[in-house]
């Protein structure tokens, strides 16, 4: 600390000059004003200095090497009249804001599977055919498939009690555990907790922790010990825990994985190259699979999340975590409308009826050209339409490698499948 | 919807700074204290502390704080904070904050503060950015998304009593924060700040 006396000869030092001079002085002392709080100014401009370039030089790359997808897709087979309006309204559609696209359509008029877009922005990988994508909740009718392929074996009945296949310390824990079938599971009126979609805790686990280990133990947990949303029979809400426990079920009846039932009477049975569950070498990160992106704020810019979007699917026990090339979602769902997977009764049983939310893995997509009868996904990560129209023999299966939110969403769900449509039947 | 924020920020530091210019330390001239604290953050309710144990993500904050009054087992302080965090699949954020601060002191040195507060966060993502550009996607530049932030938060400390030019008060404090808005479907998303630090107090105490 300076002496006063040492501070009054400094300034005697100093000659007064006029204004210039006041100005320099002023000047000085802002100076000394910043030397003086120099601890406090100059860390945090440390600080920030700090950060900036930790947070320039610290992105995530997301894009490790894939292998490419598995074979091609044989253009000679692409006989519809309506190739090139497809591939136009795909085209429009990456246009817009899509980054990239799959349609498949199969009619008496011809067949069709075309591409545009990227399956990787970051390596400008053109999309094609052969790409693989998320299924998202199209696994639903996989799931009510499989089930109905164990009805019809006679090992499980439909209206029987889930606490008949599932053991107490599972259904005690859960709201409607004891009262509910398996018809309220597969047609979502058991009024059973949605754990990903009413539980908040689920997502901030998987945001914080998304490589920890999530057994369905675990997701259920998160519905533990809470009422169910009204009693079973008396009212429809989606819960992807019905088809959660259904996966359960399968695995007590069947004393193993339902993944190795739904491998070895389904992907194999149909010989679906290209489709992944579980069990498949490569899953959940096979050849072909696309990078995915999320418009997470809403404001049209894409992020990759194609990282999160794999680790998601390891927690996902049939209500999703298919992956398949757009073939073979197709050919599945030829294959269970020709009888191929069920009997005749059982796919009665599957059918949305008229008035009604919800079939056993199916509902109504309704046209102006007919109805349509399948399953949609949606999810940050991908999606998917994937329906069949019995009145004209028509199969449509689209893709997208972004996710439902903010732009991409709306083109998807809200426009292109709408498009789609029109092109196919007008 | 920016200009919002801009004025709601703006306003905050106009409240900050009188309250600021009443403050006792100011009227006394005492030294302010530097306030540094580390810590690991996480996106969660306050009520819900499991994530917190996930994993280290960094948190690190500095600033100061002004002493309104002072009683022999009370104080009503606001500090200022500069802080910045980095989550390892969402974001990383640079914010700003003041607080209102209320800390009981006992006999021995050793309080416990309750504070509540507000400030403006610019957060950037930790993924590259594509934006449509003439019909193509295109590698976008983050430049941040900003964001009204407030905030709780609970500390426990001690004062050391020192006549030494340098004097310090350890504390650990659990700040929990809401930064809106955040994305689509959802409005407001949570944070968890736990750290440890200390007061420096420059002239002794």
């Amino acid at each position: 600390m300076k002496s006063h006396n040492q501070k009054q000869k400094r300034t005697q030092r100093r000659p007064a000059r006029g204004t210039k001079n006041t100005q320099r002085f002023s000047l000085r002392c802002l100076c000394v004003f910043a030397t003086l709080r120099e601890s406090f100014f100059r860390l945090p401009l440390l600080l920030v200095i700090c950060f900036a370039l930790v947070h320039f030089a610290c992105k995530m790359n997301i894009n490790e090497p894939v292998e490419a997808p598995k074979g091609s897709w044989d253009a000679s087979l692409n006989t519809h009249p309506k190739g090139a309006a497809f591939q136009q309204l795909l085209d429009d559609y990456v246009k817009r804001g899509l980054p990239g696209l799959v349609m498949f359509v199969k009619s008496p008029e011809g067949m069709w599977n075309g591409a545009a877009g990227y399956a990787r922005l970051e390596t400008r990988e053109r999309m094609t055919p052969m790409h693989l994508h998320h299924a998202a909740s199209i696994a639903k009718t996989y799931t009510a498939t499989a089930i109905m392929m164990l009805v019809d074996e006679g090992k499980i009945v439909v209206d029987a009690k889930i606490n008949a296949y599932l053991p107490r310390k599972i259904t005690d824990k859960i709201g409607n555990g004891n009262e509910a079938t398996v018809r309220h599971l597969l047609n979502h009126t058991s009024g059973i907790r949605d754990w990903q979609n009413d539980e908040i805790k689920s997502e901030i686990d998987f945001g914080n922790d998304p490589y920890g280990a999530y057994p369905p133990e675990r997701l259920l947990e998160y519905i533990s010990g809470k009422p169910a949303h009204f009693p079973p029979g008396s009212q429809a809400r989606y819960s992807n825990t019905n088809y959660l426990l259904l996966a359960l079920i399968m695995d007590h009846v069947l004393g193993e994985s339902h993944a190795n039932f739904v491998s070895k009477r389904i992907i194999k049975h149909l010989g679906l190259e290209n489709t992944y569950y579980k069990n498949e070498p490569g899953y959940p990160r096979p050849p072909g699979l696309v990078n995915s992106y999320e418009d997470a704020f809403g404001n049209g810019t894409l992020r990759n999340i194609t990282d999160l979007a794999i680790q998601s699917i390891k927690r996902y026990w049939g209500h999703a975590g298919y992956i398949a090339s757009s073939h073979d979602y197709a050919r599945f769902i030829e294959a269970l409308f020709n009888g191929e997977l069920v009997s005749a009764v059982s796919l009665q049983e599957m059918m949305p009826r008229d008035g009604g939310y919800y079939g056993f893995g199916l509902y109504f997509h309704f046209t102006p050209y007919g109805r349509g009868i399948g399953h949609n996904g949606g999810g940050p990560e991908t999606q998917t339409h994937r329906h069949y129209y019995p009145d004209s023999k028509t199969t449509l299966v689209l893709l997208t490698n972004a996710g439902n939110q903010g732009k991409p969403g709306k083109l998807f769900f809200g426009a292109l499948i709408d498009d789609a449509v029109k092109t196919i039947f007008q | 919807m920016k200009n919002q924020y801009l004025v709601a920020f703006l306003s905050m530091l106009a409240l900050a700074s009188s309250a600021i210019a009443q403050s006792d330390s100011l009227k006394t001239k005492e030294p302010l204290p530097l306030v540094v604290s580390v810590g690991t953050h996480t996106l969660s309710f306050p009520w819900y502390n499991k994530p917190l144990t996930y994993r280290y993500n960094p948190g690190f904050l500095i600033g100061t704080e002004f002493t309104h009054k002072k009683r022999q087992h009370f104080r009503f302080y606001q500090p200022v904070t500069l802080g910045f965090f980095q989550h390892e699949y969402i974001e990383s954020g640079l914010f700003v904050n003041t607080d209102l601060g209320f800390s009981y002191v006992t006999g021995f040195g050793l309080h416990a503060d309750f504070l509540l507060g507000a400030g403006y966060m610019h957060a950037f993502s930790r993924r590259k950015l594509f934006e449509l550009k003439d019909g193509e996607y295109r590698e976008a530049t983050d430049w941040g998304r900003p964001a009204f932030m407030f905030s709780l938060a609970g500390a426990l400390g001690y004062q050391f009593k020192s006549n030494r030019r340098l004097s310090f008060s350890p504390f650990i404090q659990y700040r929990w924060f809401g930064q809106t808005p955040f994305a689509e479907g959802t409005p407001v998303m949570t944070h968890l700040l736990l750290t440890v630090g200390t007061k420096i107090y420059f002239g002794g105490k």
